[in-house]
């Protein structure tokens, strides 16, 4: 409640002015303060000559105008601590009884403290001070007093400090009767003079009624100021609904109730005790305000969040000071864990607006129109000027004109009227940049945090909702950045979800560990959390964005291994400047029928029929400055060039990265530098991403760890990471290439300008290997080329000397690495691949004879797709451009036969059952007992697969189970389809009709045919014939 | 009308859970259903008791919880499985919702006396839920 004044939260006291010798009064201000029931609060004036400002002057009538607001802003301030109800001013007996002198001053003091009461008819009391045996004041004295002061007799005192408590007693009764007296009449004169405004007003209405409310309560009559309250309160549906759709009237209205339920609540909670008459306030109070009447924009949205936020906050703060935290009898939602789980909720609300807010700036704050300060009314805002200077001289010029034309137009309204009202734009950009500049996260942590402890305290079942609680905290948490204290509690949250079997709060927990997993780049831990969440049928997701959210985890924990693994040997053993080249490549070859068939070097013969599609592990060598395949072959993934430095060993540089990202994502690209024999200097690296289609340049920077261990030099660190310079991680494609230095035909993107991402590796000594994560924010679907460019100046081998002396030599390498940025819900259909790569329940094709060379085997046996694959390879070389001379003409058949005669035989598993269905039942059942019939389905391939399942004719069964069905088949997983058949015929039954079709595959297998079960009487019918005996 | 509609096994499993109100809410209303587990929990530890002195337990919870607009309405089984109800009728009466539930339970009855039906396993029955959906509209239409 700190939010509020204490105006607002505690009862008002009665204020009393003390006037006389400073000594005199520290004493009698203490004792009203602490001791005296009711306890009064006193001012010290230290003349009575100087009380005039104290009290204020009465306004003569009220205006006639429309009021400019409901409430002032600092009215119940002011009557709390500055305007005095009682002026009791403190004489010492002397001056009573003394010479003429001082019955001269007693009387100056008393006109001057009867002109400043005056005004607002404050009570006077004069309390004469003596010491003890001195002989009582003549009462003819007391009598001028009071006839000169205008007071009666009771409130002229006596009193005589030594007696101690019991002469405070007495000054304090009488203080505490004028006090009241005082309120009890300016109470009767405000009703009186509102009774008497011709215009009625609900504003003036509620205004007068909330005074009222609060002159009862400075003279403790609780249950007038209750009743005036409510009366307050009831006037403001009628206002809200006036208000129609303007943000700044219903700012100050909601504002305005804020105040009055408050007193209401703290009223009924803290003085009268009555607990279900407060909680019925503020249900009606939510009731009213929950939902701003109209389309409010962000800013007044995102203001009306955090002013829920408070209305909870202050009702669980005033029942927990009121003792009833713990309570019983409070409802469910009433308990302070839960006002503080929905101001947290409120929280949320209004930190998504802010964002929303942000966004439409361009993640900038709003610039507010100007200074803007709180209004004289509650709930209005003013905005000043940017020159106060000028516009008070502006505006006392305005004023000095009014007066000099006999309007009454005082200097301070006009100096208060160069404060404008703001329009509603202003009002809502000034809105908008009060919420920009608040820490909404660490504010909804913090409530969230206290939610949590006042749910875990309070001694009642509420196991599910403290989950839900920290559930939220786990998001806010993300939010704000701390993603490691928000994985520990979203994993122990899923836990909790997961045992109870609740998928849809399950599947929420998990897309926010999902993304806490995203955020510290563990891709293994994101792609299992992935298939989870696809799993999950009751999660908020539709089913094609749990697709495609397994087929994506799928490619990264079992992606196709279309892996590239190049590396240069010793130049000296393969002779001149050729570099021997060895490469893994398991390709995916074009599907015969589609494709034209290349030209054969066995012309007049017809091509061998090969199977659909074909994994092939070659091995090969080629000359050097010979690629080893083309790009027209269309089946690699990506597009690069190789060149051959002539001088050194370079250095191998290797991207890995996800072969499919989803759209708005971040993704990790690997980027590794393995030296080679000589060392590299000066060794810079350059990356860039570029979406294709609109060749906007897409984010790819380094990760904080790898910028770290670049700034320190921890190159150790970094470069200790497992696995050989060419093999991909989970998910990646990698792409090594070595570096070209002198080759004319450079790449495209090699001769392209680098722009951006420039980063320093240094001096990498001769085998070291340093490894660097960028992360590339995948915000634009379709295809993006990943560039990485490596500089370096190498230290090289001087072939004509063999001794081996070094000498620098520029040179760089180019890596261009295509991936694709999928939409999430199109990635199912994009990423299922070759749609013939398996065939349903193949029969695996013989391996034996696939060891022989190429060309040797007949039509449609593997020696014929090898020799397939040799024509490819054959026709790769051709195409490429690069030969210029005989030479070259010569070294490329020698790279033809070199090929056809480094074929190695295809794996065993080549052509191994991929996709199979097996039907499982029991031998025998029992007649209308049923009997389970169990479809297991199972994918080895790398790929989803697709399988509808049908059931036909039940031939004399009563099944229970999927009539038809669609499975997905993950990748290398299996899946069971169960029915329950009760059979109702005896004997030998075929079994029911099983239908499974791989669509994508044109297959179908009837899995039931042949198949069938004998069916025994059930044991009741057995006994019934002997029964009949 | 009814926005939510779930059936929860004894474990606080949900064996059925079903919402009326649009894929947006279906998050949200799923933590509703699940939060209010806390205050059947609460209130069947507390003992059930009936409407009148001599009467047997009533297996009507009333008003679990409320959250903005909805109103979260329970019932137990003797076999203490959870009916529980989401509504957004800012003024339903507590016989309304009685009759209701007795509706729901018959329809669950109905839906494990099917000799397929596994205890425990989630009722994924097309008749249950076509019974209560019609249930759920029932209330808003009467």
């Amino acid at each position: 409640m700190e939010s509020y004044g204490a105006e607002l939260t505690s009862p008002p006291l009665p204020l009393v002015a003390l006037i006389g010798p400073p000594e005199a009064l520290p004493p009698l201000a203490d004792y009203l303060r602490t001791q005296h029931t009711p306890r009064l609060q006193s001012l010290g004036v230290p003349d009575a000559h100087s009380a005039a400002g104290a009290f204020g002057a009465r306004k003569v009538a009220p205006s006639s105008a429309p009021p400019a607001g409901i409430l002032k802003a600092g009215w119940l301030r002011k009557h709390r601590t500055s305007r005095p109800a009682v002026a009791a001013l403190l004489v010492e007996r002397e001056s009573v009884v003394g010479d003429p002198s001082s019955w001269a001053w007693l009387v100056s003091q008393l006109d001057a403290v009867r002109v400043a009461t005056k005004g607002r008819g404050a009570r006077i009391v004069v309390i004469i001070t003596q010491q003890a045996g001195a002989a009582e004041v003549p009462e003819d004295r007391i009598a001028m007093i009071c006839r000169q002061a205008g007071i009666e007799r009771r409130c002229v005192l006596t009193h005589v400090p030594s007696e101690g408590l019991p002469a405070l007693q007495v000054v304090g009764r009488v203080l505490a009767e004028q006090a009241a007296l005082f309120y009890a009449t300016d109470a009767q004169r405000r009703l009186t003079a509102h009774a008497h405004r011709n215009v009625p007003s609900p504003d003036l209405n509620l205004r007068t009624a909330f005074k009222l409310g609060a002159l009862a309560e400075f003279r403790a009559d609780w249950s007038s100021a209750l009743r005036m309250y409510g009366e307050a309160y009831g006037y403001l549906p009628q206002i809200l609904a006036a208000a129609g759709a303007q943000p700044q009237r219903f700012a100050e209205v909601r504002a305005v109730a804020e105040q009055v339920h408050v007193k209401l609540v703290s009223l009924l909670l803290l003085a009268l005790k009555q607990v279900p008459e407060a909680l019925a306030q503020f249900d009606t109070h939510i009731r009213l305000f929950r939902r701003v009447p109209f389309e409010a924009p962000p800013g007044l949205a995102a203001s009306h969040h955090a002013w829920l936020c408070r209305q909870h906050m202050v009702l669980a703060e005033l029942l927990v000071s009121s003792g009833l935290g713990a309570s019983e009898q409070l409802k469910r939602e009433h308990h302070p864990g839960q006002l503080c789980l929905a101001a947290a909720q409120a929280a949320i609300e209004r930190r998504k607006a802010a964002a929303f807010i942000s966004g439409m700036h361009g993640g900038n704050a709003p610039e507010s129109p100007g200074k803007v300060s709180p209004g004289q009314y509650v709930g209005k805002v003013a905005l000043l000027p940017s020159d106060p200077a000028a516009a008070v001289i502006t505006a006392s010029g305005a004023a000095l004109t009014a007066a000099l034309a006999g309007l009454p137009a005082s200097g301070a309204a006009a100096v208060a009227g160069v404060a404008r009202r703001l329009s509603e734009d202003e009002f809502e950009l000034y809105l908008e940049s009060e919420e920009c500049g608040v820490q909404h996260s660490k504010a909804t942590v913090d409530l969230l945090r206290t939610a949590q402890d006042a749910l875990a305290r309070s001694g009642r079942r509420a196991g599910k909702t403290l989950q839900h609680c920290m559930l939220l905290l786990g998001h806010e948490l993300l939010e704000a950045g701390d993603a490691a204290a928000a994985e520990r509690l979203l994993t122990q949250v899923a836990g909790f979800y997961r045992r109870e079997r609740w998928e849809g709060p399950l599947a929420s927990a998990l897309l926010l560990l999902r993304e806490c997993h995203q955020n510290t780049h563990n891709l293994a831990a994101h792609a299992e959390l992935s298939l989870e969440v696809s799993a999950l049928e009751g999660s908020a997701l539709d089913p094609e964005q749990r697709s495609a959210m397994a087929t994506a985890a799928a490619a990264v924990l079992a992606p196709l291994p279309p892996l590239l693994d190049l590396s240069f040997g010793d130049a000296s053993s393969s002779g001149g400047s050729a570099a021997s080249i060895t490469y893994q490549l398991p390709a995916l070859l074009p599907e015969a029928a589609q494709q034209e068939q290349p030209a054969s070097p066995r012309a007049g013969r017809p091509p061998p029929a090969a199977p659909p599609v074909a994994l092939g592990w070659l091995r090969g060598g080629w000359a050097g400055g010979r690629p080893p395949f083309s790009l027209a072959a269309g089946f690699l993934p990506g597009r690069w060039q190789v060149e051959v430095p002539p001088q050194h060993h370079p250095p191998l540089l290797l991207v890995q990265a996800p072969e499919s990202l989803l759209q708005g994502e971040q993704a990790a690209v690997t980027v590794t530098v393995s030296v080679g024999v000589h060392a590299i200097q000066g060794a810079v690296l350059q990356a860039k991403a570029v979406h294709v289609d609109s060749q906007q340049e897409l984010g790819l920077l380094p990760t904080a760890t790898s910028l770290a261990a670049l700034t320190a030099g921890t190159a150790g660190a970094a470069s200790a990471a497992s696995g050989s310079p060419g093999a991909a991680g989970p998910g990646g494609i990698a792409t090594a290439l070595p570096p070209g230095a002198s080759s004319p035909s450079s790449t495209r993107a090699s001769s392209s300008a680098i722009p951006a991402g420039e980063l320093r590796l240094g001096d990498l000594a001769a085998g070291q290997r340093r490894q660097l994560v960028l992360l590339l924010d995948a915000r634009c679907s379709g295809p993006v080329d990943v560039l990485v460019e490596l500089k370096y100046t190498a230290a090289s081998h001087d072939v004509g000397t063999p001794g081996g002396t070094t000498m620098p030599e520029q040179g760089h390498c180019t890596v261009l690495l295509p991936v694709q940025v999928r939409v999430p819900w199109r990635l199912a259909v994009q990423l299922l691949g070759p749609p013939s790569t398996h065939t349903l329940l193949a029969a695996a094709v013989p391996a034996a004879g696939l060891g022989s060379s190429g060309g040797g085997g007949a039509d449609g046996e593997p020696g014929a797709l090898l020799a397939e694959q040799t024509q490819r390879l054959q026709t790769m070389s051709l195409q490429d451009g690069q030969p210029a001379s005989a030479a070259d003409l010569g070294a490329a058949a020698d790279s033809r036969d070199l090929a056809m005669l480094l074929l190695r035989s295809l794996p065993p598993s080549f052509m191994a059952p991929l996709l199979t269905a097996e039907l499982r039942y029991p031998p025998a059942a029992t007649a209308g007992q049923a009997a389970a019939l169990e479809l297991l389905l199972s994918n080895g391939g790398a790929t989803n697969q697709e399988v509808a399942v049908s059931v036909g004719d039940p031939h004399g069964f009563l099944l229970s189970g999927p009539k038809s069905t669609m499975v997905q088949l993950l990748p290398r997983s299996a899946t069971t389809v169960t029915w329950h058949a009760a059979p109702y015929h005896i004997g030998l039954l075929p079994l029911p009709d099983i239908t499974v079709t791989s669509a994508q595959h044109g297959q179908a297998a009837p899995v039931s045919r042949g198949c069938t079960l004998f069916v025994e009487r059930s044991p009741e019918q057995v006994e019934q014939p002997a029964g009949l005996l | 009308m009814i926005v939510a509609a779930a059936v929860i096994a004894p474990n606080n499993s949900p064996l059925y859970l079903s919402t009326f109100g649009g894929e947006d809410d279906s998050a949200r209303l799923s933590t509703l259903v699940h939060c209010s587990l806390d205050v059947v929990e609460e209130k069947v530890a507390a003992g059930l008791r009936g409407t009148a002195p001599g009467d047997g337990p009533d297996a009507y919870l009333g008003l679990l919880s409320a959250e903005d607009e909805l109103k979260v309405f329970g019932f137990v089984t003797n076999t203490r499985v959870k009916l529980v109800a989401v509504v957004d009728d800012p003024v339903v009466k507590d016989d309304e919702m009685r009759a209701i539930f007795r509706r729901m339970h018959a329809a669950f009855v109905d839906a494990v006396s099917n000799p397929f039906y596994q205890q425990g396993a989630p009722l994924v029955s097309p008749r249950f839920d076509a019974s209560i959906r019609t249930i759920a509209t029932s209330l808003g239409a009467s």
